[in-house]
């Protein structure tokens, strides 16, 4: 797993091919000619890492997006570090 | 066969009969719209003649290809390059592992593995006063689905799990009943026909040797996972594959039929389409 480095701003990888049904997403990416399926909240944090958001900032953002109690710090590390490994996010 | 013409010449009987009942014609409505019309007409010339020291030997356009030792390997060579060949000039299609049937205007797929049941259930369910429409491939575009037209085919056991299949089975001469049973509704005396529509529930088979028979409702992400698993690239390119995929999904109620007796499966299924919204919708509108 890669580690997630809490001070970067990641990045979706450029050309990714998102379609969307009503629990989640498809993600289709052509330079790796692999397919990716996403639930709702993987897609929100994938949508979020516009590299201008950093990755310590994320677990507050989710923990407002979906009105949880506690930011889910260990979820959104697991789930950068899948995006991380997947070529995903950069 | 879709959007292909086949000539093929046979210097047997036996093979001609064989061949014939594999590539039985499927009445199909015409297309009401271009935006269904298959836009490419090819012919092809194949050729299943007699060696002089025994086998067939098999010829496409002019083309020496292998030799097959007896009458059946020969006509289901000839009938699985037919399929081949037919589908190879609709590069825009995806083709999918499924059968699919319809009844009061909603339209399922079962979707699943070889051996996984969609041939069982698919017949079973012509019983059930569904229209069936085929039982192991269909093509997508778009949000639609098209039936392949090629006829059903299950295995000798099977009968013991549709009884009604009796009497058609015992028809088949020896030979015939040797191995797999090909048919097509018609010959069970049911209407068999063929037409493009979107579909309104999908249903993937996972046979489960242990516990009872369950339906469980799928994410559609994650049915989109199981459905690309049985499919093929488009000849053309990854480029529809999963937005298509998606679009189909994205209108339909999704399943995973862990079945463990075609009884209580066939009761699932029908179980689910009465709470399908779709079929809820147009009832409503009644």
């Amino acid at each position: 797993m890669t580690p997630v480095d809490w001070n970067s701003c990641p990045r979706a990888a450029t050309g990714l091919e998102i379609n969307v049904v009503a629990d989640g997403c498809v993600v289709y990416d052509p330079s790796l000619d692999r397919v990716h399926y996403l639930n709702h909240t993987a897609v929100v944090l994938l949508e979020l890492c516009t590299g201008q958001v950093k990755a310590s900032d994320l677990p507050e953002l989710l923990q407002a997006a979906y009105n949880l109690p506690d930011a889910p710090v260990t979820e959104v590390a697991g789930c950068l570090e899948k995006l991380l490994d997947e070529g995903l996010l950069h | 066969m879709l959007a292909c013409e086949f000539q093929v010449t046979v210097d047997c009987e036996q093979l001609l009969a064989r061949l014939d009942r594999m590539a039985k014609h499927v009445p199909r409505r015409e297309p009401a719209s271009d935006a269904h019309a298959f836009a490419v007409r090819r012919r092809h010339t194949l050729e299943a003649l007699r060696e002089p020291d025994g086998g067939y030997r098999f010829r496409e356009s002019g083309h020496e290809s292998e030799v097959h030792a007896d009458p059946r390997s020969a006509a289901e060579a000839i009938f699985r390059r037919m399929l081949d060949l037919s589908l190879a000039v609709l590069p825009e299609f995806i083709k999918i592992h499924a059968g699919c049937a319809s009844r009061d205007g909603v339209r399922l797929l079962a979707i699943g593995p070889t051996r996984a049941g969609k041939s069982t259930l698919m017949t079973r369910l012509l019983y059930e006063g569904f229209a069936v429409h085929c039982d192991d491939v269909v093509l997508l575009r778009g949000e639609e689905v098209f039936p392949y037209p090629r006829r059903f085919s299950i295995r000798p056991p099977t009968v013991g799990l549709i009884p009604q299949l009796a009497p058609f089975a015992a028809s088949l001469d020896s030979d015939e009943g040797s191995g797999d049973i090909a048919f097509d509704p018609s010959d069970l005396g049911f209407e068999w026909s063929v037409a493009p529509g979107p579909v309104d529930a999908v249903f993937f088979l996972q046979p489960d040797t242990e516990g009872s028979t369950r339906l469980e409702t799928c994410p559609k992400y994650a049915m989109a996972a199981r459905v690309m698993a049985q499919s093929n690239l488009p000849i053309g390119g990854p480029g529809p594959w999963a937005s298509d995929i998606c679009t189909m999904l994205d209108r339909a109620d999704c399943y995973v039929l862990y079945w463990r007796d075609l009884e209580t499966s066939v009761a699932a299924v029908k179980d689910a389409l009465l709470r399908c919204r779709r079929f809820d919708a147009r009832i409503a509108r009644r």
